[in-house]
């Protein structure tokens, strides 16, 4: 399911794809975050949005306050456990620690599998379906009655 | 050469004709094939799914080479069947459906006529003899060549190969659906007055019925789509289509059988508001997978294990 949002954001999917993975957007909470958080991905990458405020943006912010960062001779030392890191060196840092942070998390999303199975419910098919395969098929009298009973 | 001497050639010549027949599970099922439709019989008949348990009385008559049934249901609801050739009446309280037959191998009459068909995908052997509704029965195991269809058990009567018993079962050996005979009655004269007395009692053609019917079945001349991949063994043998409630549209259903096994192949529209469905489940004994494609839902549903109708639902190309 991430291979397809990802592929999604790169415009490597196909129309019926994008139906379909919309469509399970709006069932599924682990869908749309993995989505959102993709689309962030995305935006950094393509430098053609600023990061938006949110709580992953901040949960970056403070772990970059927090750890030293260690980038070669760009880095000016402030204090004992922050770094000053040069103004272009941003947008490089805020992709890196985004695809960490997703690549950590990315395990514990419950999301859809490749396999949709868990989609289609008993109760989501449609009882005509049912009698019209027994109607034409049927190898058993009790289904035909049945059939011709419920096709009234 | 004595009489007895030419009868003693005679019968050398002939027996081993007669061992090949007896030896031959296949000549046995072509034999079982035609006595399902020529035999005059009369019983009762269970049927069980994993979904339900019901009875049926059957009466089955073959007069001037056309048959005729008459089967009533003993549990539930007193609905009726009545068969003349491949018109089938269907009678329950709210009135009479009438219904033309034509890929529906009721039991006991399951097997097809060509059985060479089924060569290709069954592997036939004898099994064991008991008794089925009081009579012999030797069963005979059509067991899939590949884990694209299920097991058939046939028990057929020993004197006049009428099936009385039919088993299916999964690759696992877990039975999926069942019928058998608990009475049946042979060599009953059904004649002309039994036309009068089953059909003109129960059924006045003079009289105008409207089936409630609400699927129209129209003749398919453009079809849109292609199929691809489709299970080894299965022949598209029926398409019908019907127009879609409230909407100017048609959805399909493609029928599929490889002499035993059917599956449906149906390519509806969505709808407005209707949300795609992907997925596989199992209701009573069928099996059904969903997939969504070019604004068309599909769905395959049959007797067959769920990579199966996953392999029809996927062989459609628009």
């Amino acid at each position: 399911m991430n291979e397809k949002i990802s592929s999604l954001f790169d415009s490597e999917i196909n129309n019926i794809e994008v139906d379909t993975l919309l469509a399970k957007k709006n069932k599924m909470a682990g869908v749309r975050s993995s989505m959102s958080e993709y689309q962030m991905i995305s935006d950094v990458l393509k430098k053609n949005t600023v990061l938006p405020k949110n709580n992953l943006t901040d949960k970056i912010m403070s772990a970059i306050d927090e750890e030293p960062t260690q980038m070669g001779g760009f880095i000016k030392a402030n204090s004992s456990n922050t770094a000053v890191v040069s103004f272009e060196i941003w947008p490089v840092l805020g992709s890196l620690a985004v695809l960490v942070v997703i690549a950590s998390t990315a395990f514990n999303i419950e999301v859809n599998s490749v396999s949709t199975s868990q989609f289609l419910a008993k109760e989501d098919i449609p009882k005509e379906i049912i009698n019209a395969h027994h109607a034409a098929t049927a190898n058993n009298m009790n289904y035909f009655i049945q059939v011709g009973d419920s096709a009234k | 050469m004595t009489l007895f001497k030419k009868l003693l050639t005679l019968l050398l010549l002939f027996l081993p004709l007669a061992a090949i027949s007896m030896d031959d599970p296949w000549d046995v099922l072509e034999d079982s094939a035609k006595a399902s439709h020529a035999l005059n019989y009369e019983g009762v008949f269970h049927s069980q799914s994993s979904a339900e348990t019901n009875s049926t009385h059957v009466i089955h008559a073959n007069i001037d080479n056309k048959e005729y049934c008459s089967l009533k249901m003993l549990d539930g609801a007193p609905n009726e069947v009545f068969c003349a050739g491949d018109l089938v009446y269907v009678i329950n309280q709210d009135g009479l459906l009438i219904k033309k037959r034509k890929n529906q191998f009721l039991f006991p009459s399951v097997l097809p006529s060509d059985i060479n068909h089924l060569k290709k995908n069954y592997q036939l052997s004898f099994g064991e003899k008991k008794r089925v509704a009081d009579r012999m029965a030797q069963l005979i195991v059509l067991r899939a060549k590949d884990n694209l269809r299920f097991n058939y058990h046939i028990w057929i009567d020993e004197k006049n190969f009428l099936p009385l018993k039919l088993v299916v079962t999964d690759n696992k050996n877990k039975m999926i659906e069942q019928s058998t005979f608990t009475t049946i009655a042979f060599n009953k004269e059904f004649n002309k007055e039994f036309k009068k007395d089953i059909f003109e009692k129960n059924i006045n053609l003079a009289k105008l019925y409207a089936t409630k019917n609400k699927f129209v079945e129209n003749y398919v001349s453009n079809k849109f789509w292609n199929l691809k991949d489709l299970p080894a063994g299965f022949k598209e043998v029926d398409l019908i289509s019907r127009r879609v409630n409230g909407l100017n549209l048609l959805d399909y259903q493609l029928i599929f059988s490889d002499g035993l096994a059917y599956v449906s192949l149906f390519i509806r529209p969505i709808t407005r508001g209707t949300e795609p469905k992907e997925g596989t489940v199992s209701i009573g004994s069928n099996n059904i997978s969903a997939k969504y494609q070019d604004g068309y839902q599909i769905m395959s549903v049959g007797m067959v294990p769920p990579e199966t109708v996953n392999t029809f639902s996927g062989s459609i190309e628009f």
